[in-house]
Protein backbone atom coordinates (compact mmCIF):
# COMPACT_ATOMS: atom_id res chain seq x y z
CA UNK A 1 0.00 0.00 0.00
CA UNK A 2 1.08 3.58 -0.58
CA UNK A 3 1.12 5.56 2.66
CA UNK A 4 0.59 9.24 3.19
CA UNK A 5 3.91 11.07 2.65
CA UNK A 6 3.49 13.19 5.77
CA UNK A 7 3.07 10.01 7.83
CA UNK A 8 6.19 8.49 6.26
CA UNK A 9 8.19 11.70 6.94
CA UNK A 10 6.96 11.74 10.54
CA UNK A 11 7.91 8.06 11.01
CA UNK A 12 11.36 8.81 9.56
CA UNK A 13 11.80 11.71 12.03
CA UNK A 14 10.95 9.36 14.89
CA UNK A 15 13.31 6.75 13.42
CA UNK A 16 16.13 9.33 13.40
CA UNK A 17 15.50 9.96 17.10
CA UNK A 18 15.50 6.23 17.89
CA UNK A 19 18.72 5.57 15.94
CA UNK A 20 20.40 8.50 17.71
CA UNK A 21 19.21 7.12 21.06
CA UNK A 22 20.62 3.66 20.21
CA UNK A 23 24.10 5.16 19.73
CA UNK A 24 23.84 7.46 22.73
CA UNK A 25 22.64 4.78 25.18
CA UNK A 26 24.97 2.11 23.81
CA UNK A 27 27.97 4.40 24.29
CA UNK A 28 26.64 5.43 27.72
CA UNK A 29 26.41 1.76 28.74
CA UNK A 30 29.94 1.04 27.55
CA UNK A 31 31.35 4.10 29.38
CA UNK A 32 29.48 3.17 32.59
CA UNK A 33 30.86 -0.38 32.36
CA UNK A 34 34.36 0.88 31.60
CA UNK A 35 34.22 3.01 34.76
CA UNK A 36 33.07 0.05 36.87
CA UNK A 37 29.36 0.85 37.23
CA UNK A 38 28.20 -2.61 36.12
CA UNK A 39 24.69 -2.35 37.56
CA UNK A 40 23.91 0.92 35.80
CA UNK A 41 25.64 -0.25 32.61
CA UNK A 42 23.41 -3.32 32.44
CA UNK A 43 20.24 -1.23 32.66
CA UNK A 44 21.42 1.32 30.07
CA UNK A 45 22.51 -1.49 27.73
CA UNK A 46 18.97 -2.95 27.88
CA UNK A 47 17.56 0.47 27.04
CA UNK A 48 19.87 0.72 24.00
CA UNK A 49 18.65 -2.66 22.76
CA UNK A 50 15.05 -1.54 23.37
CA UNK A 51 15.58 1.51 21.18
CA UNK A 52 17.05 -0.73 18.48
CA UNK A 53 13.87 -2.83 18.53
CA UNK A 54 11.77 0.33 18.27
CA UNK A 55 13.84 1.36 15.25
CA UNK A 56 13.20 -2.04 13.69
CA UNK A 57 9.42 -1.70 14.10
CA UNK A 58 9.48 1.83 12.65
CA UNK A 59 11.47 0.62 9.63
CA UNK A 60 8.98 -2.19 9.04
CA UNK A 61 6.07 0.26 9.22
CA UNK A 62 7.74 2.72 6.83
CA UNK A 63 8.37 -0.10 4.35
CA UNK A 64 4.76 -1.26 4.72
CA UNK A 65 3.70 2.29 3.76
CA UNK A 66 6.01 2.08 0.70
CA UNK A 67 8.47 4.58 2.12
CA UNK A 68 12.23 4.24 2.51
CA UNK A 69 13.53 4.15 6.09
CA UNK A 70 16.21 6.83 6.46
CA UNK A 71 19.02 5.18 8.40
CA UNK A 72 21.55 7.74 7.13
CA UNK A 73 20.46 10.59 9.36
CA UNK A 74 21.37 11.04 13.02
CA UNK A 75 20.83 13.89 15.45
CA UNK A 76 23.43 15.18 17.87
CA UNK A 77 24.57 12.33 20.12
CA UNK A 78 24.71 13.81 23.64
CA UNK A 79 27.77 12.49 25.43
CA UNK A 80 28.37 13.42 29.06
CA UNK A 81 31.74 13.75 30.73
CA UNK A 82 30.48 11.72 33.68
CA UNK A 83 27.94 8.95 34.29
CA UNK A 84 25.61 11.23 36.28
CA UNK A 85 25.67 13.94 33.62
CA UNK A 86 24.86 11.24 31.06
CA UNK A 87 21.66 10.35 32.95
CA UNK A 88 20.51 13.99 32.69
CA UNK A 89 21.34 14.10 28.97
CA UNK A 90 19.50 10.80 28.39
CA UNK A 91 16.47 12.25 30.19
CA UNK A 92 16.45 15.23 27.79
CA UNK A 93 16.69 12.86 24.81
CA UNK A 94 13.88 10.62 26.04
CA UNK A 95 11.58 13.56 26.85
CA UNK A 96 12.09 14.77 23.29
CA UNK A 97 11.13 11.30 22.08
CA UNK A 98 7.88 11.39 24.11
CA UNK A 99 6.98 14.77 22.57
CA UNK A 100 7.66 13.48 19.07
CA UNK A 101 5.62 10.31 19.61
CA UNK A 102 2.64 12.28 20.94
CA UNK A 103 2.73 14.57 17.89
CA UNK A 104 3.04 11.52 15.63
CA UNK A 105 0.02 9.81 17.18
CA UNK A 106 -2.01 12.98 16.64
CA UNK A 107 -0.98 13.15 12.97
CA UNK A 108 -1.69 9.45 12.41
CA UNK A 109 -5.17 9.74 13.95
CA UNK A 110 -5.86 12.84 11.84
CA UNK A 111 -5.12 10.79 8.71
CA UNK A 112 -7.11 7.79 10.01
CA UNK A 113 -3.91 5.70 10.03
CA UNK A 114 -4.78 3.67 13.10
CA UNK A 115 -2.07 1.04 12.52
CA UNK A 116 0.63 3.71 12.74
CA UNK A 117 -1.09 5.33 15.75
CA UNK A 118 -1.18 1.97 17.57
CA UNK A 119 2.51 1.34 16.89
CA UNK A 120 3.44 4.80 18.16
CA UNK A 121 1.24 4.40 21.24
CA UNK A 122 3.12 1.23 22.07
CA UNK A 123 6.48 3.01 21.67
CA UNK A 124 5.15 5.92 23.74
CA UNK A 125 4.40 3.63 26.68
CA UNK A 126 7.97 2.38 26.59
CA UNK A 127 9.43 5.90 26.25
CA UNK A 128 7.36 7.16 29.19
CA UNK A 129 8.60 4.24 31.28
CA UNK A 130 12.17 5.18 30.40
CA UNK A 131 11.55 8.86 31.27
CA UNK A 132 10.12 7.72 34.60
CA UNK A 133 13.19 5.58 35.37
CA UNK A 134 15.60 8.37 34.37
CA UNK A 135 13.71 10.94 36.47
CA UNK A 136 13.96 8.57 39.44
CA UNK A 137 17.74 8.25 38.94
CA UNK A 138 18.18 12.03 38.68
CA UNK A 139 16.13 12.49 41.87
CA UNK A 140 18.15 9.78 43.66
CA UNK A 141 21.38 11.55 42.68
CA UNK A 142 19.95 14.78 44.08
CA UNK A 143 18.85 13.11 47.34
CA UNK A 144 21.88 10.86 47.93
CA UNK A 145 24.67 12.82 46.26
CA UNK A 146 26.80 11.55 43.37
CA UNK A 147 29.08 9.35 45.49
CA UNK A 148 26.33 7.50 47.39
CA UNK A 149 24.30 7.00 44.23
CA UNK A 150 27.25 5.71 42.23
CA UNK A 151 28.27 3.37 45.07
CA UNK A 152 24.94 1.58 44.50
CA UNK A 153 25.71 1.13 40.79
CA UNK A 154 28.88 -0.92 41.08
CA UNK A 155 27.61 -4.49 40.99
CA UNK A 156 25.34 -6.21 38.56
CA UNK A 157 22.16 -7.62 40.05
CA UNK B 1 29.29 17.42 28.12
CA UNK B 2 31.29 16.71 24.97
CA UNK B 3 30.11 19.38 22.55
CA UNK B 4 32.30 17.97 19.75
CA UNK B 5 32.10 14.18 19.88
CA UNK B 6 34.28 13.67 16.78
CA UNK B 7 37.28 15.39 18.41
CA UNK B 8 36.28 14.70 22.06
CA UNK B 9 36.19 18.38 23.06
CA UNK B 10 34.11 19.24 26.15
CA UNK B 11 32.18 22.41 26.89
CA UNK B 12 34.69 23.43 29.57
CA UNK B 13 37.60 22.96 27.14
CA UNK B 14 35.77 25.11 24.58
CA UNK B 15 35.15 27.87 27.12
CA UNK B 16 38.85 27.75 28.01
CA UNK B 17 40.03 28.19 24.40
CA UNK B 18 37.49 30.98 23.93
CA UNK B 19 38.70 32.71 27.09
CA UNK B 20 42.24 32.38 25.71
CA UNK B 21 41.26 34.35 22.62
CA UNK B 22 39.63 32.02 20.07
CA UNK B 23 36.70 34.17 18.96
CA UNK B 24 35.59 32.63 15.66
CA UNK B 25 34.55 29.12 14.61
CA UNK B 26 37.68 28.79 12.48
CA UNK B 27 39.90 29.92 15.34
CA UNK B 28 38.26 27.44 17.73
CA UNK B 29 38.80 24.67 15.19
CA UNK B 30 42.46 25.65 14.68
CA UNK B 31 43.05 25.74 18.43
CA UNK B 32 41.40 22.51 19.59
CA UNK B 33 39.93 20.81 16.52
CA UNK B 34 36.30 21.19 17.64
CA UNK B 35 33.81 21.46 14.79
CA UNK B 36 36.29 20.32 12.18
CA UNK B 37 34.91 16.89 11.37
CA UNK B 38 31.20 16.19 10.81
CA UNK B 39 30.24 19.77 11.71
CA UNK B 40 27.13 18.84 13.71
CA UNK B 41 28.35 20.84 16.71
CA UNK B 42 29.25 24.06 14.87
CA UNK B 43 25.94 25.77 15.71
CA UNK B 44 26.44 24.90 19.38
CA UNK B 45 30.01 26.26 19.30
CA UNK B 46 28.77 29.44 17.58
CA UNK B 47 26.22 29.80 20.39
CA UNK B 48 29.01 29.59 22.99
CA UNK B 49 30.88 32.32 21.10
CA UNK B 50 27.99 34.76 21.52
CA UNK B 51 28.41 37.36 24.29
CA UNK B 52 25.96 36.73 27.11
CA UNK B 53 24.07 39.57 28.77
CA UNK B 54 24.54 38.02 32.25
CA UNK B 55 28.26 37.47 31.81
CA UNK B 56 29.20 40.44 29.67
CA UNK B 57 31.39 39.73 26.66
CA UNK B 58 33.05 36.73 28.34
CA UNK B 59 34.25 34.84 25.24
CA UNK B 60 35.97 37.94 23.88
CA UNK B 61 37.70 38.72 27.17
CA UNK B 62 41.07 36.98 26.91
Amino acid sequence: MRGNSRIVDMLNDILTGELTAVNQYFLGAKIARHRGYEHLAHKIYDEALGEMKHAERLMERILYLDGLPNVQKLEKVRVGEGVVEQLRLDLDTEKQSVQRLNAGIELARKHADNGTAELLEDLLGSAEGHVDWLQTQVTLVKDLGDTQYLAQQLHKG
Amino acid sequence: MFVCVCRAVSRSQLLAVMAAGADTLDEVERTCGAGGDCGTCRAEIADLLLPRPDKGAEPEAA
